[in-house]
């Protein structure tokens, strides 16, 4: 059997303050059932001022370590795009905070397709055999880029964090990283994305770039992209859809995620979805739609399921794996 | 005469919008079938699924008719 990296531990994390569509109602020209037709989100977790993204991550960090049954592992990386600051990467100081200065730690940076990416390149670190163990987060803050008049932003988008461990494992184990699919197209950078300020606007005092995103095109390359990674990533691991007992996209869209099950032909309930409870949370949207999976959506050992992603860059991406028998810690 | 592809377009759109098919024609505006911003999209996706037609963020912007949309399935028949 071939060497792989196999999933050990799964914790999420979400900051305790909740904003309701009625919320978002009383101070944007918005209201609750044109935030949950269009989207599907009824509420979202939203870090206040002093919280970091490192703080979301250290916190579903101690989860994912405490499921795994693990106080150390042999390397950190953080997929975010909300770090804590410009330059450093923020995987350096949530290792520290973990308890674990001196290992190797870095970020990843795909927008919404982070938590994919990272798993392909902490995957391929230990399959290498360059690491035995490693702790992978995916974690934002992305509320911060956030327009405060800008409405349909603020009704997709919530904070939060979910974190996995994997160890060196044999392909044949449950658990076990099974084929991956990436892919990007920076042709369309600018339908999504938070632009850099630049220095004359930082001398007339602005301080960032505001997210926008065009809705329409975003929609439809979404869905074509998930679906045929999906597809991509099914060939690579000899499954048709028939075999996906879940799968689980990031969280986009609830329309997104309906379009994309309906080009793949896969009954609604295989598809996990918890955008109604927290939002789109960019790195941390997969690993949270994991945590709900396992919790209210049937996902258990054994299950064949597919993780895609699709997000700013373009980027999208895909990966198949066979669950493993792990706990999920988080709320 | 409509074409089979047409024929399911207009079968396609009926269930999304709970008009009946028999009340859909090339002419009927979008609009008036109740449709948000995103059903248009919706409908798109379903054309490339089934047909394997793909309309470019113009196309769909310039859309504002059953016969727009029938456009595009023609454009797949004749593919």
């Amino acid at each position: 059997m071939a060497r792989a990296a196999v999933l050990a531990g799964l914790g999420t994390h979400l900051p305790p303050d909740v904003v309701t569509n009625d919320m978002l109602a009383e101070v944007l020209d918005t209201s609750d059932t044109w935030i949950r037709t269009r989207t599907g989100i009824r509420q979202r977790h939203v870090a206040d001022e002093r919280t970091t993204t490192g703080d979301l991550a250290v916190a579903a960090g101690e989860r994912a370590l405490a499921s795994a049954g693990l106080t150390r592992v042999d390397v950190v990386v953080v997929a975010t795009t909300t770090p804590d600051r410009q330059c450093p990467a923020t995987a350096p100081t949530v290792a520290s905070r973990l308890g674990m200065s001196g290992t190797p730690a870095f970020d990843v940076q795909a927008a919404c397709t982070g938590f994919v990416y990272g798993l392909a390149t902490v995957s391929s670190m230990i399959n290498a055999g360059l690491f035995e163990t490693a702790l992978f987060i995916g974690a934002d803050k992305f509320t911060d880029t956030l327009d405060p008049d800008d409405r349909s932003g603020r009704a997709l988008i919530g904070d939060g964090a979910g974190a996995v461990v994997l160890r060196a494992g044999e392909s044949d184990e449950d658990g076990a990283l099974l084929a991956f699919d990436l892919g990007s197209d920076g042709e369309h950078v600018g339908l999504l994305e938070v632009p850099a300020v630049s220095r004359p606007e930082r001398a007339a005092g602005a301080t960032r770039g505001y997210f926008h995103m065009a809705g329409r095109p975003v929609f439809t390359r979404a869905v074509a992209a998930m679906t045929d990674s999906v597809h991509k990533v099914l060939g690579r691991v000899g499954w048709s859809t028939a075999d996906v007992d879940r799968l689980v996209p990031h969280q986009a869209n609830a329309r997104i995620l309906a379009s994309v099950a309906d080009q793949l032909d896969l009954p609604e309930d295989r598809v996990v979805s918890n955008i109604a409870d927290v939002g789109n949370t960019v790195a941390a949207s997969i690993p949270l739609a994991l945590g709900h999976g396992m919790r209210h959506q049937g996902l258990r050992s054994g299950h064949n399921v597919v993780l895609t992603g699709f997000g700013a860059g373009l980027t999208w991406g895909s990966v198949a794996v066979r669950w493993p028998k792990i706990n999920d810690i988080g709320i | 005469m409509r074409s089979a592809v047409e024929d399911r377009l207009v079968v396609l759109i009926s269930e999304i919008s709970e008009v009946p098919a028999e009340d859909i024609t090339p002419e009927t505006p979008l609009e008036d079938l109740g449709f948000d911003s995103l059903v248009l999209v919706e409908l798109a996706m379903k054309l490339r699924k089934e047909f394997g037609v793909v309309a470019s963020d113009e196309e769909l912007d310039e859309v504002e008719t059953v016969g727009g949309l029938l456009r595009f399935a023609t454009r797949a028949r004749s593919a």
